[in-house]
C-alpha cells in the first residue's frame, strides 16, 4: 500500500511540475515574433508606375497578413526564362512564396515545373489552360481581357458621334507575347472588325535606345491614324507624351489600359478620352492575401481569379466612388 | 481492481483520508482563489485599458480639435484680417494669402477665395485652374453658402480644382465659410476656401493606431461616413467591415457591442466644431491579449501552490497518521500472539496518552495472567497437598495396621468398618479427581475419618455431627474439615483420657456456610494461631503437615480473600475453628463452573438465571 501511495503522489507531483514548466515556458513559446513570410516578386518593368498600384495592394495586404514582400528591382522586359532564373535564386535566398509575370507570357507548366511545387506561385496577368499542370501551388491572377479588348473598341466607338465605321484606329502595346495583352488585343480586334473600325496598324514596343513617344510620332507620322489604343499603361504614358509633347495635343483620341498617376492626370486634362482603369489594387490584396492562407495551411485552396475594371471618363473621375477607386487613400 | 476500490475507497487508511480531504479542500480553495483573483485582475486590466484608451482618445480628440481651431483661426484670419475689409478691386491680397500659406503648408494644400458666381478671385499655391470646372457644383462651395453664418467642414475628398504638373492629386478636408467680399465699393458673397491636406489627419491617427496593437482608432463624421480609418481602403472595397454607422449614433462614453461576432467595447468622442466622431475600438481579443501571459503566469502559481500543498498535506497526513499506524502496528502484535507488546507511545499527545493506556493495560493484563497463573498453581499444589495428606502413609499404616490386628484378634465386624470406613474416606478423598464437592460429602468424609481414628485412639475423645441438613447440598472444596479434625485430635484433645470433646457443626447464614469444628482440648497460644495461619513451619505439626493454612489457602483461592479459617482458641479451654465458604448450590452445572475457575458472582448469575428460567417454564406449565 505504501508502494502504491508514493507512486500515487509522484505521478501527481510530476504532472503538477509538468504543468509549471509548460505555463512558465507558454509565454516565451507562444509570444515570439509572428511569423512573416517571404514573398518575392519578380515582374517585368517593376518600376514602372504601371503596378504603383498592384504594388500597393501588395503592402497595404501584407499589414493584413504579416509578410515580407520582396519587390525585385527589374526595369525592362523579362522573359520567362529569366523570371523563372530570377525565381529560383529568390527560392535559394529564402523566398516561401512567388509572385511572378513575365513579358513574354510563357510562364507556363513547363517552365513552371522548375520551381519547387510546395512553394506557392502567383502568375500576375497570365494564364495557362494546360490541363497536365500541377495546379496544387499555382494560380494566376488577371482580368477579363476579352471583356478589357471589347471595352477599348466600344470606348473607341463612343468617341466619335459617328462611331469608328470609317475611323482609322492605331494599337500599341509593350508586348504582345504577353498573355494579356496577346488576348485584349485579339478581342479588341475582332470588336473593331464588328464595328467596322479599321486598324491602321499596330506597334509593339520591344525597348531599345529610341524612346517609345518617339516610336509612335514616327508611325503616326507614317501612318496617321484617328484613334489610338494602348493596351497597358507604359504605352498609353508613351502616346500622352507623344500627344502633348511632340503632336502638339492633336485630336487623335486617345484611349487605353492604365492606373498610373499621370495617365489620370491626363484623362483630367482630356488628353485620354477614356481610359480602362483595372482593380490592381484588389488583385494585389488578394495575392498575398491566398499566398498567406496557402502557406498557413497548405490544404487551403489555392484559386485563380479573374478581378474587375472600370471604365473611366473625365467628368466622373471625381465621383466619390470614383476617386475611392481611382486616388485611394492608402 | 475491487481488492483497491475495497482498500483505498471503501475502506480508506486515515493517511488517505487525511490527505484526500486535505487535497481537495486545498485544490478547490485555490481554484476558487485563482479564478476570482485572476477575474478581477482581468476585469481591472480591462477597466484600466479602458480608462486609458478613453484618456487618449480625449487626448486624441483634444489635438485634432486643436488641429482643427488652428485651420480655423486660418481661415479666420483670411477672412477678418485680410478679406474683409479689402476692396479686391483694388487691393490685392496675394501677399497676405501667401505669407499665411506659407505658414501653414505642412497642413495646407491650397488656399482659395472665390466670388459667388463660382470664380476665383486669387489662390495660393499658384497653380493653373481646371478649365470647364464649376465650382458651384462641389459640396464645399454649395455648404458655404446655404448657411453662412457656418464653417463647414467636408468629408475628404480628392481636390478638383487646380492642375497640378506633377500629377498629384490630394486628399483634402476643405474648410469653406462664405464670406463678405467688396469689389469695387460693390459688397458681394464669396467663398473662402481652405483645403487642408487630409495626410496631416491621417498621420495624426496612424502615428495613435501604430502604437496600439488589436485596438485602433477612427474617425468619422456624424452620420458614420468614414474620415480616417487605419483599413480604409479595405473598408472601402468591402474587404473589412466596420460598425462605423451604429458607432456613429452612439453618445459619448463606453459602450460595449458585439459585431461579426466578436465582443469589443467602444469609446466614442465628438469633436467639436464639426461633429465628427472620433471612435476607438478595443476588441475583447486585447484584454486576453493583454492578460494571455497573466494567465499563464497564475496558472504556474496555481501548480506551484497546489504541488506545496500536496507536500504539504503528505507531511500532514503522515504526521498525523504516522503514530496512529505504528500504534496499529503494535496492537496487531498483540493479535499476533505477542501478550507482552513494546506499544508505540508517540506522536500527539493523544495518541501518546492512548499508547501509554494500552501499554499500562497490556502490562495489568500480563501480571493478571501471571497471578492467575501462580494462583492456579498454588491452588493445583494446596490441592495435591491436601491429597497427599490423605494418602498420608503413617495414617494409612496404622489404619491398616489396625485392621490386621483386629482380623488377627477375631474383631471381623470392626475389621469390616475399618476397611468401610476407609473406602469410604478415600472414595471421598478421590472423588474422581475433582475439587469441588458437596457439603454431604465432605462431612461424610470427616465422619469417615473421626470413626477411623476414634478406633484408633480407643474412644479417648467423643466426636458428634450437628450440621443442618440444608447447608448439605451446598458446594465446598473438598478435604477441609478433615484436617481441622486431625488438628483438633492432634492438639486439642489427645491424651485427655476420655474427656475431649470435638464437635462439628454446620449452619447457613443469608448466602453463606459456616462449618465449625470445636474441641475443649488445649488451646493454641495467640502466637501459634498466627503462625498456623501463616503457614510458617515453625508452627507444630503432625499427621500429614498440611493443616489449617492448606485449607485456608484452599478455600481463599477458590472462593475469595472474605472466605477462609478463623480460629478462636484460648489456651485450657478449647479451639474452636470456624470454615467460612459461600453458600453455592451443589448441582452439576455450579460444579463445574467451579472447577472452571469461574468467579463466585458469574456462578450466582447464572444461578440466578437457571431459576428464572424453572420459574417461567413452570409458570408456562401451570397456564396449560
Amino acid at each position: 500500500m505504501k508502494r502504491i501511495h508514493i507512486s500515487f503522489y509522484s505521478l501527481v507531483a510530476v504532472l503538477l511540475i509538468i504543468g509549471i514548466i509548460i505555463f512558465a515556458c507558454l509565454p516565451f513559446v507562444l509570444n515570439g515574433e509572428e511569423k512573416k513570410y517571404k514573398i518575392a516578386v519578380i515582374m517585368g518593368s517593376s518600376q514602372s508606375n504601371g503596378w504603383d498600384t498592384y504594388i500597393e495592394g501588395l503592402f497595404n495586404a501584407s499589414e493584413d497578413y504579416p509578410s515580407d514582400i520582396y519587390i525585385v528591382p527589374t526595369n525592362d522586359y523579362l522573359g520567362s526564362d529569366k523570371v523563372i532564373e530570377m525565381a529560383q535564386e529568390q527560392v535559394r535566398q529564402g523566398a516561401d512564396a512567388l509572385i511572378l509575370q513575365s513579358n513574354d507570357g510563357t510562364l507556363l507548366s513547363g517552365s513552371l515545373s522548375k520551381l519547387p511545387f510546395d512553394i506557392p506561385v502567383v502568375i500576375v496577368d497570365g494564364y495557362d489552360s494546360t490541363p497536365d499542370m500541377v495546379r496544387d501551388c499555382r494560380a494566376f491572377m488577371g482580368f477579363d481581357y476579352i471583356a478589357v479588348g471589347k471595352s477599348l473598341a466600344g470606348e473607341a466607338e463612343k468617341v466619335f458621334s459617328t462611331g469608328i465605321a470609317d475611323k482609322k484606329i492605331g494599337i500599341i502595346s509593350t508586348s504582345t507575347k504577353q498573355y494579356n495583352i496577346e488576348i485584349m488585343k485579339s478581342s479588341l480586334e475582332n470588336e473593331i472588325a464588328n464595328l467596322g473600325g479599321t486598324i491602321a496598324w499596330e506597334y509593339e514596343y520591344n525597348g531599345g535606345d529610341e524612346k517609345y513617344e518617339n516610336l509612335i510620332q514616327q508611325k503616326i507620322y507614317k501612318y496617321p491614324v484617328d484613334i489610338l489604343i494602348a493596351l497597358d499603361n507604359d504605352s498609353l504614358e508613351a502616346a500622352i507624351r507623344c500627344k502633348t509633347d511632340h503632336m502638339n495635343n492633336s485630336n487623335i483620341a486617345m484611349i487605353g489600359v492604365g492606373t498610373s498617376s499621370m495617365v489620370l492626370y491626363h484623362l483630367d486634362t482630356g488628353v485620354v478620352d477614356a481610359l480602362i482603369v483595372p482593380d490592381y489594387f484588389a488583385m494585389g490584396y488578394s495575392t498575398v492575401r491566398q499566398i498567406n492562407a496557402k502557406l498557413e495551411a497548405g490544404y487551403a485552396d489555392f484559386k485563380d481569379e479573374i478581378h474587375t475594371f472600370r471604365i473611366i471618363y473625365r467628368d466622373t473621375m471625381f465621383d466619390e466612388d470614383q476617386q475611392k477607386y481611382l486616388f485611394g487613400i492608402y | 481492481m475491487k481488492r483497491i476500490f475495497r482498500k483505498y475507497i471503501k475502506e480508506p487508511s486515515i493517511q488517505m483520508m487525511i490527505l484526500v480531504s486535505f487535497s481537495i479542500v486545498a485544490t478547490v480553495f485555490i481554484l476558487l482563489m485563482g479564478v476570482t483573483l485572476f477575474n478581477l485582475f482581468a476585469s481591472r486590466a480591462k477597466q484600466m485599458t479602458t480608462q486609458a484608451s478613453e484618456q487618449l482618445l480625449n487626448q486624441v480628440a483634444t489635438n485634432l480639435e486643436d488641429y482643427l481651431i488652428s485651420v480655423r483661426r486660418i481661415s479666420d484670419a483670411m477672412y477678418y484680417d485680410v478679406i474683409k475689409d479689402k476692396d479686391l478691386e483694388y487691393s490685392s491680397i496675394n501677399t497676405e494669402i501667401n505669407l499665411l500659406y506659407e505658414a501653414h503648408k505642412d497642413n495646407l494644400v491650397s488656399i482659395a477665395l472665390y466670388d459667388n458666381t463660382g470664380k476665383l478671385i486669387t489662390a495660393t499655391p499658384v497653380m493653373n485652374e481646371k478649365e470647364d470646372l464649376d465650382v458651384t457644383q462641389q459640396e464645399w462651395f454649395i455648404n458655404a453658402l446655404s448657411k453662412t453664418e457656418n464653417l463647414h467642414f467636408s468629408m475628404p475628398h480628392v481636390q478638383n480644382l487646380f492642375y497640378d504638373s506633377s500629377y498629384k492629386y490630394s486628399w483634402v478636408i476643405s474648410l469653406s465659410r462664405a464670406v463678405n467680399l467688396t469689389e469695387d465699393s460693390t459688397p458681394m458673397m464669396g467663398v473662402l476656401l481652405v483645403d487642408m491636406d487630409y495626410s496631416s489627419i491621417q498621420n495624426m491617427l496612424s502615428r495613435i493606431n501604430a502604437d496600439m496593437e488589436e485596438q485602433y482608432v477612427y474617425l468619422c463624421s456624424g452620420n458614420g461616413d468614414l474620415i480616417y480609418h487605419p483599413k480604409q481602403i479595405q473598408v472601402m472595397t468591402g474587404i473589412k467591415d466596420e460598425n462605423n454607422y451604429e458607432a456613429a449614433a452612439y453618445d459619448d462614453g463606453i459602450h460595449e457591442e458585439t459585431f461579426n461576432g466578436e465582443r469589443r467595447t467602444v469609446i466614442v468622442n465628438t469633436v467639436s466644431y464639426t461633429g465628427w466622431k472620433l471612435i476607438t475600438v478595443i476588441p475583447d481579443k486585447t484584454y486576453s491579449g493583454g492578460i494571455k501571459n497573466m494567465k499563464y503566469f497564475a496558472m504556474m502559481v496555481m501548480l506551484m501552490a497546489l504541488l506545496a500543498l500536496l507536500v504539504v498535506n503528505r507531511l500532514v497526513a503522515i504526521g498525523i497518521a504516522k503514530p496512529i499506524i505504528q500504534l496499529n502496528e503494535s496492537i496487531k502484535d498483540v493479535e499476533n500472539g505477542n501478550l507482552k507488546p513494546d506499544v508505540f507511545i508517540g506522536g500527539s499527545t493523544e495518541i501518546q496518552h492512548l499508547g501509554r493506556t494500552l501499554q499500562t493495560n497490556f502490562d495489568q493484563i500480563d501480571n493478571l495472567m501471571k497471578t492467575t497463573v501462580k494462583q492456579q498453581e498454588e491452588k493445583r499444589k494446596n490441592e495435591l497437598d491436601a491429597l497427599q495428606s490423605q494418602i498420608n502413609p503413617h495414617f494409612l499404616y496404622n489404619t491398616l495396621d489396625s485392621i490386621v490386628w483386629m482380623i488377627e484378634s477375631g474383631k471381623n465386624d470392626d475389621a469390616v468398618f475399618m476397611v468401610t470406613q476407609l473406602a469410604s474416606l478415600f472414595r471421598v478423598s478421590l472423588s474422581r479427581g475433582k475439587t469441588i464437592i458437596s457439603i454431604d460429602d465432605e462431612i461424610k468424609h470427616a465422619q469417615n475419618y473421626m470413626n477411623i481414628q476414634k478406633v484408633r485412639y480407643k474412644n479417648e475423645f467423643t466426636v458428634s455431627f450437628d450440621v443442618d441438613k440444608e447447608i448439605g447440598k451446598y458446594c465446598t472444596v473438598k478435604l477441609i474439615v478433615q484436617p481441622i479434625l486431625e488438628n483438633a485430635i492432634y492438639y486439642g484433645v489427645e491424651g485427655m483420657d476420655g474427656d475431649g470433646e470435638i464437635k462439628v457443626s454446620g449452619y447457613k447464614k443469608d448466602d453463606d456456610i459456616y462449618l465449625i469444628v470445636e474441641d475443649n482440648g488445649i488451646g493454641i497460644p495467640k502466637e501459634q494461631v498466627e503462625l498456623i495461619m501463616k503457614g510458617d513451619e515453625r508452627a507444630r505439626r503432625r499427621g500429614s503437615g498440611v493443616g489449617i493454612a492448606n485449607v485456608n489457602k484452599r478455600i481463599r483461592l477458590r472462593f475469595g480473600m472474605e472466605y477462609g479459617i478463623m480460629i478462636d482458641s484460648e489456651p485450657d479451654e478449647g479451639t474452636k475453628v470456624i470454615i467460612h465458604i459461600p453458600a453455592v448450590p451443589y448441582n452439576e452445572e455450579n460444579q463445574k463452573l467451579m472447577e472452571e475457575g469461574a468467579s463466585l458472582e458469574e456462578i450466582r448469575r447464572q444461578e440466578e438465571k437457571r431459576k428464572e428460567d424453572k420459574k417461567d417454564t413452570d409458570e408456562r406449565r401451570e397456564k396449560e
